[in-house]
């Protein structure tokens, strides 16, 4: 409901209540009128159009008030010695950039008092080497053989590195082999490519940054859902007939608010590379006068706290003392596009749109007694999936 | 909204380095900016007061589906007289002894005492009683937050408590002078609510209700509870509901006696037992896992079923609950309807009744959810725009600029009743309009077949098209060789 929707409803029940007499036409005509006529295109941003079921009778919720509610993770597979655990699924996300000296200061304070104070054990992902901290550090290498080479002391708990080449499998076989933490690769488009051997190699996690993903991707009609489900169908092929042994699927880029957590989370992401910390700290030290580096700390806290609670709060509902236990089974759709692209049943149907138009494309081939072979099957629901 | 100017700069630089950063990059596939900049406001709150945002009213659903189904035919207005036209509706004698009959299939949602201010409540109940006086009987559902005394309460009840309760509620909003004998006359009937807060003070509220509504959830905030902010909770608000005053009031998510349909059962029996089996009960669900749970209250001892679409409203609820969980009032209704036709399928049709709520304003919305399969429907913010409600869903702090939900703003009690008695007079017009120029005597004749859709995700949702014939004409349109790649392997039997 838009701003333009809440005009015609309000004068559309004001005159009701003025007059006491039929109108000429209804909220909805009206609604219908301005969506043709007026500049009120209906947002495609897919995000808004997902929802999740919420426990009522069939399965009771949890009450996040009075009950314990899951959130912490750990990061390392089953052959790394020193895992990292998180107390909720965030990690502070540098979105591959240097961050100001002031910015950092800030974060650093935040997270040592959200550790110290609030028992919040919250990750960060940076270049800089950071001193007196006592909270998890994933450090960015950017130049790998400066590594490899000289030996440096890590002083870090975990290692993060872009993988878009074959020296990235040799590299991580290399450093894996020198590193006893958790080391997470950033994946591009050639996921699918890359994604075995860096698993094979000893990568405990993958980051998929969606905005980075889908620029460089061709399909440009691609939307981080997609990514999502698409990369945690890669990792679930990998582990196909076995259990995953703890790699974990870290996701940033368009998912920085509560809601969208969840629903990443539902989709497949374990952890969210999170900006929005390092976001309200560059805001405050880039645009206010006098910024304050305690008090921008303070913000960061206080934002991460709140967010906590919400991320308690979705999962109480949804029936889940566990943030994990949350999959794509737990959401529906109101958008064909957002079904088609991350395999989400449409509300009011339990089937996704693919199911719907294999449904149909079955019955069809029997009705016209079609001799079809399988693939040409699915030729036909890729071609009505396509032509809608 | 008002906001502190605190959290206003901080919401500004945010636009400010939102705009000049790397951080976020405006996406062109889809018409939007990675950053939801309607959520910025939340970041700048939660920044400030380290809380968890709240709104009121219901969730900003981005395809309610209203707009792209319409009737076959149905107009607000028409010449032929339609005013005999039936659009009662009658909800219990499945299992209790009486029933409650109206005069209009939609009614009064639960809006309590302390989610509303007293004037508001008081102007419903006057309108209620005006309309009753006019041959027009809507219910009115009292809301978690218990009942006032000239609601259950008998004038000459003798309880010097009441009395004092009573004085003071109507000194503390300058209304001395109401007449309190016409006050303590209702004539409508009323369903009170018994949410998992349990919030009255005596047997009364039970005893003296005309239908008991179990509620399990709602649609704004589904298996989080209810929750009604500190400041709301006034020293007469907290005496009402039996709570300590100027502490937020979060009822449990869930009954601590209802876990599961046996649980479900048991308590439906009890309030039988204490109610003689006569008085209905209806049991109310946020929509979800709307089959499984209409499965169940079919099962047990309930005369109706209540279902709050994604868009119902509130007086308080967390902002990403309410945007992130529930399915919508259409799907809503065809999977409760899926589910009774599938109950009943194997048994004799009795009176079980389903009641639809949330996003539903006009006479339009109103035959719509009844034609999918609705007997009755809820309204609440209807009723708080005929009153005057900007939709600003401050409704959870003190700054309502209507003065319905809380503030200083002083709401005039007669013309909220006019308003209110012309929006149910106007939309029973309306409503009989719709039904005769249908050609049909009753409201609930109206079916499937009086509707149709203009888009494809509204025939999925909603059951009225599978769209077979559409893909079907995709297909024929098309060469079958050219659309399949194998071309030879085609034959045909």
């Amino acid at each position: 409901m838009n701003i333009k929707e809440k005009y015609i409803i309000r004068s559309s029940i004001l005159e009701l209540a003025e007059t006491g007499l039929p109108r000429n036409i209804s909220i909805d005509e009206k609604i219908k009128l301005e969506q043709k006529h007026g500049d009120g295109a209906k947002t495609q941003d897919l995000w808004n159009y997902i929802t999740a079921l919420g426990a009522q009778l069939s399965r009771p919720p949890y009450d996040p008030y009075r009950e314990i509610i899951d959130l912490d993770i750990s990061i390392g597979r089953r052959q790394c010695p020193n895992k990292v655990t998180l107390s909720m699924p965030l990690i502070i996300y540098d979105n591959d950039a240097q961050i100001d000296n002031t910015t950092l200061e800030s974060l650093h304070s935040a997270l040592n008092r959200l550790k110290t104070f609030e028992n919040t054990n919250l990750g960060l992902i940076s270049e800089n080497r950071i001193e007196n901290r006592n909270y998890p550090h994933f450090r960015r290498i950017n130049k790998r053989t400066k590594i490899l080479e000289e030996k440096v002391e890590y002083n870090t708990e975990g290692l993060v590195f872009q993988c878009n080449d074959e020296k990235s499998i040799q590299f991580l076989t290399d450093i894996r082999k020198d590193f006893d933490g958790p080391i997470l690769v950033e994946v591009d488009n050639t996921f699918e490519k890359y994604l075995e051997p860096l698993l094979d190699a000893g990568a405990d996690g993958i980051i998929a940054n969606t905005i980075k993903i889908i620029d460089k991707s061709k399909n440009k009609e691609m939307h981080a859902i997609k990514v999502i489900h698409d990369i945690k169908s890669a990792i679930n092929r990998y582990y196909a007939g076995k259990e995953n042994d703890g790699t974990v699927l870290i996701v940033a880029g368009d998912v920085n608010n509560s809601g969208r957590i969840v629903r990443a989370a539902a989709l497949g992401a374990d952890i969210i590379g999170y900006s929005t910390s390092l976001l309200i700290a560059n805001a405050a030290h880039h645009h206010e006068v006098q910024s304050d580096f305690n008090a921008v700390s303070d913000r960061i806290c206080k934002h991460v706290m709140a967010t906590k609670g919400e991320l308690k709060g979705v999962p109480a509902a949804l029936g889940y003392s566990n943030f994990y236990n949350i999959s794509s089974a737990d959401l529906r759709t109101s958008n064909i596009e957002a079904s088609i692209q991350a395999d989400i049943a449409i509300e009011g149907t339990n089937q996704t749109y693919r199911q719907i138009i294999e449904d149909f494309v079955y019955k069809y081939i029997a009705e016209e007694q079609l001799d079809l072979n399988p693939s040409q099957k699915q030729e036909l629901v890729e071609y009505l999936l396509v032509n809608r | 909204m008002s906001y502190p100017k605190d959290i206003l700069e901080i919401k500004r630089n945010l636009l400010k380095e939102v705009s000049s950063t790397k951080l976020v990059t405006k996406s062109d596939n889809f018409n939007s900016l990675y950053y939801d900049q309607s959520k910025i406001i939340l970041d700048a709150r939660k920044a400030f007061d380290g809380l968890i945002p709240y709104s009121g009213l219901g969730a900003n659903s981005t395809n309610d589906y209203f707009s792209s189904i319409d009737l076959v035919g149905g107009t607000l207005k028409t010449d032929i007289d339609c005013r005999n036209i039936d659009l009662s509706l009658s909800i219990g004698g499945r299992y209790s002894n009486r029933k409650i009959t109206t005069d209009i299939p939609f009614f009064v949602s639960g809006m309590s005492y302390g989610s509303l201010k007293l004037p508001a409540k008081i102007a419903l109940h006057l309108a209620l009683n005006q309309l009753a006086d006019d041959g027009i009987r809507v219910i009115m559902n009292t809301g978690e937050g218990g009942a006032l005394p000239w609601e259950v309460h008998d004038f000459n009840n003798g309880n010097p408590n009441v009395e004092d309760q009573v004085s003071r509620l109507l000194k503390e909003h300058n209304l001395d002078s109401i007449d309190r004998e016409q006050l303590f006359r209702r004539k409508y009937p009323l369903v009170v609510q018994y949410a998992s807060g349990r919030f009255w003070k005596d047997p009364d509220y039970l005893l003296n209700a005309d239908a008991i509504e179990i509620k399990i959830g709602q649609g704004a905030k589904i298996g989080h509870g209810g929750l009604l902010p500190g400041s709301k909770v006034t020293e007469l608000v907290a005496e009402n509901r039996g709570i300590p005053p100027y502490k937020s009031a979060h009822s449990p998510s869930r009954h601590l006696d209802i876990l599961g349909p046996e649980d479900l059962v048991a308590k439906i029996l009890e309030l039988r037992e204490l109610t003689d089996w006569n008085v209905p009960i209806i049991v109310k669900v946020g929509a979800s896992r709307v089959q499984d749970d209409i499965a169940i209250i079919l099962k047990s001892f309930a005369d109706a079923a209540a279902i709050d679409g994604y868009v119902g409203g509130t007086g308080a609820a967390p902002w990403e609950i309410r945007d992130s969980i529930g399915v919508n009032t259409i799907p809503a209704i065809r999977l409760a309807k899926d589910a009774i036709d599938n109950y009943y399928s194997k048994r004799d049709l009795d009176d079980f009744k389903l009641i639809a709520h949330g996003g539903i304003w006009d006479s339009k919305r109103i035959a719509k959810c009844i034609a999918l399969g609705s007997n009755g429907v809820g309204i609440g913010t209807g009723f708080l725009i005929s009153m005057g409600c900007t939709l600003v869903q401050d409704c959870y702090t003190n700054t309502c600029p209507a003065g319905l939900t809380g503030s200083y703003e002083k709401l005039n009690i007669q013309s909220s009743v006019n308003r209110i008695v012309n929006y149910i007079k106007g939309t029973r017009i309306e409503l009989q309009n719709i039904v005769g120029s249908l050609g049909k005597k009753r409201i609930q004749d109206l079916n499937k077949a009086d509707l149709y859709t203009t888009d494809e995700i509204s025939n999925l949702v909603s059951g009225l098209s599978t769209n077979a014939s559409s893909y079907y004409n995709k297909i024929k349109n098309k060469d079958l060789d050219k659309i399949l790649r194998d071309i030879p392997e085609i034959t045909k039997k």
